[in-house]
């Protein structure tokens, strides 16, 4: 053997080098570069994922639920995982197991909704035994791809009903997330409320998420899970919605605009009204409590729960939908026509420009000797061709047979007062709460418009060209009557009514009724479920204490309403766990820090009316649907009125290049009125036609026999 | 011979219980080299166990029996034992001399193995259901019986036209299992014959040219496309950015840090993010659960198991023997390298397995038939 040993010492040599070369790699990767290594693993192999809380639920006045939580199961499909020659294959075969069309897909996969680099959505409601399929053939579709889950989702066991005021919910967009405190932890694949309650009540009903820690596997699924933040869950909040009550109202709107389709215009007989849209409200004048809510055209909110598709999207824009997401009760700015007049009357009776007794000659129309001078040819005619000349007549007259030239009179004298007390009428329809807010907790609500000089002299600062400068005296003849630039929301106008119809009070509107703590009430139904204390006691797990908002400062020092103030009395709410608790170890769940609300009656205002006037002014409405030559007789024929006394007010409101606009604001029983109810009809004709509409839901109130919505076509010319 | 290779009174000792101790099965047990035979069994038993933790949780998750690998794992060491048993009785210049006819056999099994269906896209295996059978493993022990005898031939002296022979009958095993395509395979026979060349006494000129050889074939697959996309970037992937399962095994050996993350624990390995990890990767399951130490262990236990072969390489009675050492050497140092190089990123990824602690049914056992080898040269060092 020539240098055998040495060859084979030169192979060892190698063999140790080899080895040591071995050895000092795994020494380098154990110590220096572990750290490294170590948190280049977990970020792939750990993840913080949100756990939702369960959305607070809404229910209506009597605690049946309006709007609820379903556990669903979702689909998501991760395309970044999904090797590119199998995209078509696997999207395919989605498409047709989960019954949704290969392009509908492709639009949740691009959806700039979705979060980049997660997961995109792309089916929800999916049924068990698809969700078995998918699990037990991962070939077909790659659980690192495709995963499912179980989401909470919206569903609305009373389908449309009171759609514009449960709202809808939406994704969450960036700027959502910047404009949110960052304690409540929205994530960009949360939902958040866009409309109606659900915007409004946000931040009670969406609850605090939690927190976890997965442990994920190379496909993605989840292996192990740590909890860091337990969820918290949101509040219910109760609505001061009567079910029944709503559900006769979205009835008698859509039949009372198919009754006025039925209508022809007055000055023109071949040509039939529109009425595409309208509004409904039913307001408790002792609290100011929204009973009923309707605004038609309507939509569907389940429309919303998976995102809104483009078909639904482009259906709700069509100028042809009559903006149906609108919810016209709030948002909806109506000239109020010749309900006007309550407002133009109080004034003239403060004023002591008339009293009830005052006489006036109306002959039909009302001339401006200065107008005339100056030959300048307008007019302010009655109703009617030729206008209808109403004689001799008192206010209470004038508010039956609904005089225009009695009011016009009266507001050229306001005028005639000078500038420092001409706005009289103005004044009164603020302090009834017209021009602002009823601070009614709902997104979107319109102030609405009273016009006097300042106003005027405003505009014509902002914009010199498009408006005049001058407050001529035409302006406040026409706003006596409620036209000129007067508009108001249905909410308002009921209102006002309700003020009227109370004594003299005038209340925030309010569509909840309180927001009850989900947290204590858990803890109640676990450590005393046997003695479950009801609802309405004052033990129980309702929280009442002030609105968050701002509240307005009550004008009077007076509230009529008897209510105490439950901010000030004990709440029951411990903020910190109390001693007991800790002392027997009960372990609390975690406590909200959403501030709980029950609203008590809100004061806004109180307008002062002389028993004399009262009685003059309701007398008049009373008139107006009972009396011969009353505005709304027709629509109230056969009413018990007797037994049931109902008081009202018409108006047939002119809005440039539409057909008029019906309004009715009713209020019962008389002398105690109860409810106050305003309905408009968008190109509905006279008012007498949403009389009848009025006379429908007071024929449900009153507990009579509900009859259909009628044509209202005969009876007096009025405006 | 040199000093340091000296057969030690220890090993001395231990032939001479075999001579005495006659056919007995006690006699050939105790007629092996006690501590590699005990570092070989420990290494298995370990690779058993480092298996069974590698694979319990996925199967289980997969709803699958969680230990089945380690139960195949088991059988297949059983298997082994046996073979190495049974190799090392039979005098390996009996098994030298039937070498041409193992060869030819071997030969043909390579071709026939092209007519098997590919599995993974290579046709490597044949597949009988249970169990499948690889025989270029085979081929590796059959090379080294082959070189060998013909490399012993001529005790003093390799001429060129002897050198150009033992090359070619490496090369017909190199080219087929290149084919199959087991690039791997390939790779651990040309180690061999180098290593076998130069014990048998090539020229430092004649291995100049075996190396420049190599280089250029290597230059030639490369640039002729030869190499799949996939196989390029896999050999050079041991720089720059890892490919996927590297990087994973990286990970996998760092986060175990000095004392790892214990045994069936560690989420690199256990939820199965370093793919392979029961097979080629088993080192990262070692890494990570095992720590440092335990990494550091496995590479020093298997450095005494190489230091038991040379030692015995260098005792052997005739240049055979000490040839069949030095393959088996090559053999087992080339792996073990190229293996935990590949799971470290110091080796480019080839499919190379653990010797010994792998998972692997032919691997396994044509790897206790290679110690069974050298046991044999070393019962033999004295008749």
């Amino acid at each position: 053997m020539k240098d055998n040993g040495r060859r084979l010492a030169t192979l060892g040599l190698m063999v140790l080098v080899l080895f040591s070369a071995l050895l000092v790699r795994v020494t380098l990767l154990g110590t220096v570069e572990s750290k490294s290594l170590t948190d280049q693993g977990e970020a792939t192999l750990r993840k913080v994922v949100p756990i939702a809380a369960t959305r607070g639920r809404v229910l209506a006045r009597d605690g049946r639920v309006l709007v609820d939580n379903l556990a669903v199961n979702t689909v998501h499909l991760d395309t970044l995982k999904l090797p590119k020659t199998e995209r078509t294959a696997v999207l395919t075969r989605l498409a047709s197991l989960l019954d949704v069309s290969f392009s509908t897909i492709e639009s949740r996969l691009v959806d700039p909704r979705n979060p980049r680099y997660e997961p995109a959505g792309i089916a929800s409601d999916v049924k068990e035994s698809a969700i078995i399929y998918i699990a037990e053939h991962p070939e077909l579709f790659p659980p690192g791809a495709v995963t499912t889950g179980v989401t909470w989702q919206r569903v609305y066991p009373f389908g449309r009903l009171a759609a514009h005021v449960l709202g809808y919910l939406g994704r969450v967009n960036p700027d959502d997330i910047k404009r949110q405190p960052t304690d409540l932890h929205y994530q960009p694949s949360d939902l958040i409320g866009r409309a109606g309650i659900e915007k409004s009540f946000e931040r009670e009903l969406r609850g605090v998420p939690g927190e976890e820690i997965v442990t994920l596997d190379p496909k993605g699924r989840v292996v192990a899970s740590e909890a860091v933040r337990d969820p918290v869950s949101g509040n219910d909040v109760r609505l001061a919605l009567d079910i029944d009550l709503q559900k006769l109202g979205e009835e008698t709107i859509v039949q009372g605009l198919n009754a006025a389709r039925k209508n022809v215009e007055a000055d023109n007989p071949s040509v039939y009204l529109k009425a595409d849209a309208g509004a409904l409200v039913v307001l408790d004048v002792t609290t100011g409590e929204v009973v009923a809510s309707v605004s038609y055209p309507t939509y569907d909110p389940a429309e919303f729960v998976e995102g809104l598709s483009k078909n639904s999207a482009a259906r709700l824009n069509s100028p042809t939908a009559h903006a149906p997401l609108i919810n016209r009760v709030i948002e909806g700015k109506y000239p109020p026509g010749s309900t006007f007049k309550l407002f133009t009357a109080i004034a003239a009776l403060q004023n002591k420009l008339i009293t009830p007794n005052t006489t006036y000659l109306d002959q039909g129309s009302f001339d401006v000797e200065e107008y005339k001078k100056q030959n300048i040819k307008w007019s302010w005619k009655n109703a009617g061709r030729p206008p209808t000349a109403f004689g001799v007549i008192d206010l209470r007259n004038a508010i039956r047979v609904s005089s225009d030239a009695f009011f016009y009179k009266l507001g050229f004298e306001f005028h005639g007062l000078g500038k420092a007390r001409e706005t009289g009428i103005q004044n009164v329809a603020r302090q009834m709460g017209l021009g602002k807010y009823t601070n009614i907790r709902l997104p979107q609500e319109s102030r609405g418009v009273i016009p006097d000089r300042t106003r005027q002299e405003l505009l014509h600062k902002l914009f010199p060209t498009k408006f005049a400068s001058a407050w001529p005296t035409g302006a406040t003849i026409n706003v006596s009557i409620g036209q000129g630039d007067v508009l108001v929301t249905p909410l308002q106008l009921a209102r006002a009514y309700a003020a009227l119809a109370n004594g003299g009070t005038v209340l925030d509107a309010r569509i909840e009724l309180e927001v009850i703590n989900r947290a204590v009430s858990d803890q109640n139904a676990t450590k005393r479920n046997a003695t479950r204390t009801p609802r309405s006691s004052p033990n129980s797990t309702i929280v009442p204490t002030t609105t968050p908002k701002t509240q307005s400062t009550p004008q009077t020092t007076s509230p009529p309403i008897a209510t105490s103030n439950p901010a000030t009395s004990q709440s029951p709410t411990p903020s910190t766990k109390p001693d007991f608790v800790s002392a027997l170890g009960i372990d609390l769940p975690p406590q909200t820090t959403l501030p709980p609300v029950s609203v008590p009656p809100q004061v806004e205002g109180h307008i002062d009316i002389s028993d004399a006037d009262r009685t003059a002014l309701i007398g008049g409405f009373r008139d107006v649907v009972s009396q011969r030559g009353g505005t709304a007789v027709s629509a109230f024929e056969g009413f018990p009125l007797a037994k049931y006394p109902i008081a009202g007010k018409t108006g047939t409101a002119q809005k440039a290049g539409q057909q008029d606009y019906s309004v009715f604001v009713g209020f019962g029983p008389v002398p105690a009125p109860k409810y106050a109810i305003a309905v408009i009809i968008e190109q509905g004709g006279f008012g007498r036609q949403s009389a009848a509409l009025v006379r429908r839901m007071f024929e449900g109130i009153a507990g009579l026999p509900i009859g259909p919505v009628r044509t209202v076509t005969q009876g007096g010319i009025e405006r | 011979m040199s000093e340091a290779f000296r057969p030690s009174h220890a090993l001395r000792t231990v032939g001479r219980s075999e001579r005495t101790g006659g056919g007995s099965v006690l006699a050939l047990l105790g007629s092996l080299d006690a501590l590699l035979t005990v570092a070989v069994m420990a290494l298995s038993s370990f690779g058993v166990l480092m298996i069974a933790s590698a694979t319990r949780d996925t199967q289980r998750a997969a709803g699958l029996d969680p230990y089945l690998y380690l139960k195949k794992q088991v059988v297949f060491v059983g298997l082994g034992v046996l073979a190495m048993l049974v190799v090392a009785v039979v005098d390996y210049r009996t098994l030298v001399d039937i070498s041409p006819a193992l060869y030819g056999l071997s030969m043909l099994l390579l071709f026939a193995v092209f007519l098997a269906p590919a599995r993974n896209g290579a046709h490597s295996w044949f597949d009988f259901g249970q169990f499948q059978f690889q025989p270029s493993e085979f081929t590796k022990l059959v090379v080294i019986l082959a070189l060998a005898g013909y490399g012993s031939a001529q005790r003093n002296h390799l001429d060129g036209r002897r050198v150009a022979t033992l090359v070619a009958v490496a090369a017909v095993p190199i080219g087929l299992i290149f084919l199959e395509p087991d690039l791997g395979g390939a790779l651990v026979v040309s180690v061999i014959l180098l290593a076998m060349l130069w014990v048998a006494g090539a020229e430092r000129r004649q291995m100049g040219w075996m190396f420049a050889l190599a280089a250029a074939l290597a230059l030639i697959t490369v640039k002729a496309h030869i190499l799949a996309d996939y196989q390029i970037k896999r050999l050079t992937s041991f720089v720059g950015q890892p490919v996927y399962n590297v990087s994973q095994s990286k990970i996998a050996i760092g986060s175990g840090g000095l004392t790892g993350r214990g045994l069936f624990a560690g989420a690199q390995t256990r939820y199965g993010y370093v793919p392979e990890r029961h097979t080629d990767f088993i080192f990262s399951v070692v890494g990570e659960q095992l720590g440092l130490i335990g990494a550091a262990l496995l590479v020093m236990v298997i450095g005494l198991v190489c230091w038991r072969i040379l030692r015995i390489a260098s005792a052997a009675r005739d240049t055979a023997g000490t040839l069949i050492c030095s393959g088996v050497l090559a053999l087992i140092v080339f792996q073990v390298f190229e293996n935990i190089g590949m799971t470290m990123q110091i080796m480019p990824v080839t499919g190379i397995p653990l010797p010994m602690v792998s998972y692997g049914g032919s691997s396994t056992i044509m790897e206790f038939m290679a110690i069974g080898l050298v046991l044999n040269v070393n019962r033999h060092r004295f008749r």
